[in-house]
C-alpha cells in the first residue's frame, strides 16, 4: 500500500502528467492512422525517451502503446479500416453503425468500453504481479532458462501464416542474438572483428527498422490507392440506460482481453476477436451483431485495452515479452537501466508502482480525452500517408542515431528496414526475429548455468518440477497452433 | 510466392551455413561440456532443416495464389533515396540532407501541392532542430563540409 501511495505522488507531478498526456494523444494519432501500429508507434517515440528520466520515459511509451490500441478503434468505426489489426472486429459493428449515421455514438461507446477495459486490467495487473513475481524469485538457471524457452515457444502462436517461416524467423532472432561476446566464456563470437559488433547487436535499431522503417518503406508502395474520405461525425449521445446494458459485456469482455494479454503470444486480436463472439453467445439478441449492435463495439474495444494491462505481467515479473509491442517495451526499460524480471519488484518497487498509477491514470486519460476529443481526431484521417512517410524515415534515421550518437547503429536500423520489408511481403513475421534477440542471451547463459550447476548432467532439466511444468508448457504452446489450425483456417495475424 | 520461397529458403540455408562455419573457429575449453559454439550450431542446424522444409513445402505445394507484385518498385525507391541519405549525412550535415530527403520522397510520391512541398521538408528539419537538438540535446552531424 505504502508504495501505492509513493507511486502516486511519483505520477501526480505536473511534467509526468504532461508526457503521458503527450503519449496519448500522440498514441491516439499514430493508433487512428490506418498502416500506423502501436508496434511502430512505440518503436518511433522510444529514442525520445533516452534523455528522460526512467518512470517519465516509460510512462510516456504507455501512453503511446495504449493511446494507440484505443485510437486504432476510430478508423475502424469510421471507415471500416482498422488503424491496429486489434481493431478488426470493432470495425464490423462499429462501421455498421456509422452506416445508420451513430458514428458518434460508436466511437463514444468505443472510447467508455476501451477505458474501463484498461482500468479492470492494471487492477489485476496491480494484485496479480507481485505475486507472481515472488514466486518467481525462487527461480534459478534452470527454470529461467525453461521461461525463455517457454517464451520463445510463442513465435509459433505469432507466426501468422506460415508456422515455417516464423520459426525461421524466429531462429534468425536467436542467431542474431549470438553475435558478441559470449555470456559464458567471454569468446567474442561472429565479431568478425569490428569493435561496433563486440557488444553484439543493439536491439533498439532492429526495433525501429523492422517496426518502423520497414512499414514506411511498404507504404510508399501503397500511397497511389488511396481514397477520398469525407467524414461527417453527427452527434448523437449515448445514453446512461444504454450504457448500463453495456456495462456487463465491457466488464466480462474486459476480463477476457486481461486473461488473454496474460499468455505470451496471444494479442490484442485475439482477445478482441474472443470477447466479440463471447458477447454475441451471450446477447438475446445476436441477430444484431454484424449489423451495428452496441455490445459489438463495446466488447472487443474493452477486451483489446484489457490485453494491455494483461501483457504488462509477464513482462514486467518474468521478462518475458507477449507480443511484439511488450518486446519494445522491454527494449526501452533495458535502456533505461530497469530489467524487467522477479528481481524487479525488489530492486525497483517504487518504479514499478510509479507505473502502475501511472498506467491507471493513462486510461483516465484516454476517457477523457476520448469523449471530448473525438472529433477532432476524426480530422487525422484527411492527413495523406505520402506526406507521413517521409517523415517517419527519417525519425528512424534521428532515433537510431540518438541511441548513442553512433552512426553503426543508423547502420543496423536502415538493413533492418530494408530486410524487413523483404521479410514483411514474402510472409516472414518480424516479431519471433525480436524476441528470439531478445530471449536468446537469457535463454542460454541459463542453459549453460545450469549445466554448470549440474556439472554437465542434463537431468537437472527433467528433475525440477517447475522447469519440467514450463518446458512441457512451452511444448504445448509450440505445437498448439499446429492443432487448432487443422481445425479452423487463422483469421488474425500475430502483429498488432 | 513459389520463386521468393526458394530464394528466400536457399539464403537461410547458405547463411545459416556460413555461421556454421563459423563456430569451427571458436576456441574449445576441455573442461566445458557446452561452450560458445553450442547455441549458435543448435541455431544454424536448425535454420537449415527449416529452409530445407520450406523448400521441399514450395516445391510440394503446386498452386499458391500469386501475391500483388505491382507496388514495389515505389518502396525500393524510397529504399535508395534513404541509403543515399544515410551516406551524405556526414558529408553536408543533418538538416540539408533532411530537407533534401524529405523533399525527394514528396515529389517521388507524386504531391504537386507547392505548399507541402515547402513546409514539410523545412517543418520536419525544424522539428528534428527543437526536438531533438535543443530539448533532448543528441549532438547531430552538422557534416564535415561545413565543420
Amino acid at each position: 500500500m505504502d508504495l501505492l501511495l509513493e507511486g502516486l505522488t511519483g505520477v501526480f507531478q505536473l511534467n509526468v502528467l504532461l508526457i503521458l498526456l503527450m503519449g496519448i494523444i500522440a498514441g491516439i494519432t499514430i493508433g487512428s492512422l490506418p498502416g500506423l501500429t502501436a508496434t511502430m508507434g512505440v518503436a518511433l517515440i522510444l529514442p525520445v525517451t533516452f534523455g528522460m528520466e526512467p518512470v517519465t520515459g516509460i510512462l510516456l511509451l504507455i501512453g503511446v502503446y495504449f493511446g494507440a490500441v484505443y485510437g486504432g478503434s476510430i478508423t475502424a468505426i469510421l471507415i471500416n479500416t482498422p488503424g491496429t489489426p486489434s481493431s478488426a472486429a470493432t470495425a464490423i459493428d462499429g462501421y455498421a453503425m456509422s452506416k445508420k449515421g451513430l458514428a458518434h455514438k460508436a466511437l463514444t461507446v468505443s472510447t467508455v468500453s476501451s477505458a474501463i477495459g484498461g482500468i479492470l486490467s492494471v487492477i489485476v495487473l496491480i494484485f496479480i504481479a507481485p505475486q507472481l513475481a515472488t514466486f518467481a524469485l525462487k527461480f534459478s538457471a534452470p527454470e529461467t532458462f525453461a521461461l525463455a524457452v517457454f517464451g520463445i515457444s510463442i513465435i509459433s502462436s505469432i507466426a501468422g501464416k506460415s508456422m515455417v517461416k516464423g520459426l525461421i524467423a524466429g531462429f534468425i532472432g536467436l542467431l542474431i542474438a549470438t553475435i558478441g561476446i559470449d555470456p559464458i566464456g567471454g569468446f567474442p563470437r561472429f565479431t568478425f572483428d569490428n569493435v561496433n559488433l563486440s557488444s553484439g547487436i543493439n536491439l533498439i535499431p532492429v526495433m525501429i527498422g523492422l517496426f518502423a522503417a520497414s512499414e514506411a518503406f511498404r507504404a510508399m508502395g501503397s500511397i497511389f490507392s488511396t481514397r477520398k474520405l469525407t467524414i461527417v461525425v453527427e452527434k448523437v449521445k449515448l445514453k446512461w440506460i444504454e450504457f448500463k446494458i453495456l456495462i456487463g459485456t465491457i466488464l466480462r469482455s474486459g476480463a477476457i482481453g486481461t486473461f488473454i494479454g496474460m499468455i505470451p503470444g496471444a494479442g490484442g486480436d485475439i482477445a478482441a476477436f474472443v470477447a466479440y463472439n463471447e458477447a454475441k453467445r451471450f446477447s438475446k439478441n445476436k441477430d444484431g451483431f454484424g449489423k451495428g449492435e452496441m455490445k459489438g463495439v463495446a466488447a472487443p474495444e474493452a477486451a483489446n485495452n484489457g490485453v494491455t494491462g494483461g501483457a504488462m505481467i509477464p513482462l514486467l515479473t518474468l521478462g518475458i515479452p507477449g507480443d511484439a509491442v511488450t518486446a519494445v517495451l522491454l527494449g526501452a526499460l533495458m535502456v533505461q537501466g530497469i530489467q524487467p524480471g522477479p528481481m524487479l519488484f525488489e530492486n525497483n518497487g517504487p518504479i514499478v508502482y510509479t507505473l502502475f498509477v501511472g498506467m491507471l491514470v493513462a486510461n483516465l486519460m484516454i476517457l477523457i480525452v476520448g469523449l471530448f476529443g473525438i472529433r477532432l481526431f476524426t480530422k487525422i484521417l484527411l492527413v495523406p500517408t505520402t506526406v507521413l512517410t517521409p517523415i517517419i524515415l527519417v525519425l528512424c534515421v534521428v532515433g537510431a542515431y540518438s541511441l548513442g550518437n553512433n552512426y553503426f547503429d543508423v547502420l543496423v536500423m536502415l538493413i533492418s528496414g530494408i530486410a524487413g520489408y523483404f521479410l514483411m511481403r514474402y510472409g516472414f513475421p518480424a516479431s519471433p526475429i525480436i524476441l528470439g534477440i531478445i530471449l536468446g542471451p537469457l535463454m542460454e547463459s541459463n542453459f549453460r548455468r545450469a549445466l554448470v550447476m549440474s556439472q554437465g548432467s542434463f537431468d537437472i532439466f527433467i528433475t525440477r518440477p517447475i522447469t519440467v511444468v514450463l518446458l512441457i508448457l512451452a511444448v504445448i504452446t509450440l505445437f498448439s497452433p499446429l492443432l487448432t489450425r487443422k481445425v479452423k483456417k487463422p483469421t488474425t495475424e500475430g502483429e498488432s | 510466392m513459389k520463386k521468393p520461397n526458394y530464394i528466400s529458403g536457399l539464403i537461410i540455408i547458405i547463411i545459416a551455413g556460413f555461421f556454421y562455419s563459423l563456430t569451427f573457429n571458436f576456441p574449445k575449453l576441455e573442461n566445458q561440456l557446452i561452450g560458445a559454439e553450442f547455441m549458435p550450431r543448435v541455431y544454424s542446424v536448425m535454420l537449415i532443416i527449416l529452409g530445407s522444409i520450406l523448400l521441399i513445402q514450395t516445391f510440394r505445394n503446386k498452386e499458391e495464389s500469386d501475391e500483388q507484385e505491382n507496388t514495389m518498385k515505389y518502396s525500393i525507391g524510397a529504399m535508395l533515396f534513404v541509403i543515399l541519405y544515410v551516406v551524405v549525412i556526414p558529408y553536408i550535415g543533418f538538416y540539408i540532407s533532411t530537407f533534401l530527403l524529405v523533399l525527394g520522397l514528396l515529389l517521388f510520391s507524386k504531391v504537386k501541392n507547392k505548399i507541402l512541398l515547402i513546409t514539410i521538408p523545412v517543418g520536419t528539419s525544424l522539428f528534428i532542430f527543437v526536438f531533438f537538438q535543443i530539448l533532448l540535446k543528441v549532438s547531430i552531424p552538422m557534416g564535415t563540409l561545413f565543420s
